[in-house]
């Protein structure tokens, strides 16, 4: 695979975690361009989800090097907070703010971590509230909202930061099968305008149609990487291609 | 001569003096508890086991001891071991301030841990500081949480604070007994006192019941008035 090194947004190398005597990640390296929509894709205990929280430092690696925009992160800095505001993190249980309204949840980190002012900050929420199509509830509370709506916000509350990469960790595993589509337009006008992605999910519809590069995981390796035809076509791996024959 | 053993208007002015001064003294206890108790209830929640530890040894020592004992140790205790001579007042708030913050460390700490684990993971994942993340996020919700009870170990703290009689402090209690040394009528100003002991506290959960009554109404206002910290904010 060639790397073009100007255009590389993340990169990691040599990924490895253990949760006591469980290998969660064994030498996992990958890399992402900007613009890609990166598809992590394999069954339940590969890694996906841990991976994904490795690479804004949710969870601490040990050993393996995360490097953004060629800059090495270490995920154990006291800045780290600093590092994670260039991602944005959709939780496959939305983690909304129980105690703030719509707006309030969306202003919330762009006031005190953008430190931008109250009108600023506002006039980007509604902006994006308009996006998601969800003005009309900015008053609202999470609780008084659907799993589908829920979701929208929280994509909105993670574009608000103006994230350079958008991390996605099974969002529509916990909806109900009527919502997915609503966050699935979403995304899938995020992707049109070009934003960085990279996303877990079981859902084969982002695999298929949104993709630019699938990559299946089993067992805390990479097992096989390629562009969506190739992977849901021609598998390489047998291991790919039981997955894919179970799922699909 | 004469004794006179008549209750007047004045004494149970005495003893309403009292019962002030028993409110009073419960809600500076409670004040410094809570301040106390915050900082000792994080501590139970940190992944740092000296600091676990520590506070894990106060609040078992604290309230697995009679609040008798330790006002007692306070007394007779601090002139010895610091030289200094403390008033009954200082010695009650002491004693009763350090007792709330062992019972309500334990009830922050319940009330941090009922935080769900994804609030903080968004917090942490929109470039959130640890103090940050607390402030906006967890003690707001963990509010809800410990408000309840905590206001339910004030109006105990109430009754408790009739011990600090003992020590010679005058409070209810106190002033009570000091009328019944004059007039030789225990029954009846015991019993008098009984009843503003009860009357302070059933309002106090008359109060409790209203406010912290989660239904569908008032839950949305409860939401917004726990939102203290951020309103400033946003």
């Amino acid at each position: 695979m060639v790397i073009d090194r100007n255009n590389i947004l993340l990169e990691l190398k040599k990924i490895n975690k253990r949760f006591g005597d469980l290998h969660v990640l064994n030498d996992v390296s990958m890399a992402v361009k900007q613009g890609e929509i990166l598809v992590i894709i394999g069954p339940s205990g590969s890694g996906k989800t841990t991976l994904l929280r490795c690479i804004n430092a949710l969870v601490i690696i040990d050993s393996g090097e995360i490097i953004v925009e060629n800059k090495i992160i270490n995920p154990k800095s006291r800045d780290i907070h600093n590092l994670r505001e260039n991602f944005g993190f959709i939780f496959q249980s939305f983690n909304l703010f129980f105690h703030l309204t719509v707006l309030e949840n969306i202003m919330l980190a762009q006031r005190i971590v953008k430190k931008r002012n109250v009108k600023e900050a506002k006039d980007k929420s509604f902006f994006l509230l308009q996006k998601v199509g969800l003005k009309d509830k900015a008053n609202s509370y999470p609780s008084q909202l659907s799993g589908g709506q829920q979701q929208r916000i929280a994509i909105a509350r993670a574009m608000a930061m103006d994230p350079k990469l958008l991390l996605m960790d099974e969002i529509t595993s916990a909806l109900d099968p009527e919502l997915v589509s609503e966050v699935m337009d979403v995304v899938i006008e995020l992707a049109k305008e070009g934003m960085t992605m990279i996303i877990v999910t079981h859902e084969m519809g982002f695999a298929k149609n949104l993709a630019n590069r699938i990559i299946f995981m089993d067992k805390g390796r990479i097992i096989e990487q390629g562009n969506p035809k190739k992977i849901f076509n021609n598998p390489e791996q047998k291991r790919t291609q039981d997955f894919l024959n179970k799922i699909l | 001569m004469q004794l006179d053993t008549v209750i007047y208007w004045y004494d149970w002015l005495f003893i309403l003096k009292g019962a002030g001064i028993t409110l009073f003294l419960s809600l500076n206890a409670m004040g410094f508890g809570s301040m106390l108790g915050l900082i000792i209830g994080v501590m139970r929640t940190s992944k740092l086991s000296i600091l676990n530890y520590f506070s894990w040894i106060y609040t078992s020592l604290i309230r697995g001891t009679p609040l008798l004992i330790q006002l007692f140790l306070v007394y007779y205790g601090l002139p010895v071991f610091f030289g200094i001579n403390i008033s009954a007042y200082v010695t009650a708030l002491v004693g009763l301030a350090v007792y709330s913050s062992a019972f309500l460390a334990e009830i922050v700490k319940s009330g941090l841990q009922a935080v769900d684990k994804g609030q903080k993971d968004a917090a942490k994942a929109l470039g959130m500081t640890y103090l940050q993340e607390f402030r906006y996020v967890v003690l707001p919700q963990a509010l809800k949480v410990i408000l309840p009870p905590a206001f339910g170990f004030f109006i105990q703290l109430i009754k408790d604070s009739s011990l600090v009689a003992i020590i010679g402090f005058i409070e209810l209690t106190r002033s009570g007994r000091m009328v019944i040394a004059r007039t030789y009528k225990p029954f009846t100003i015991y019993f008098g006192i009984m009843f503003i002991y009860f009357i302070i506290c059933y309002v106090l959960s008359i109060i409790s019941r209203k406010y912290f009554e989660t239904n569908r109404i008032n839950k949305h206002t409860n939401l917004k008035t726990l939102k203290m910290t951020t309103n400033k904010v946003i």
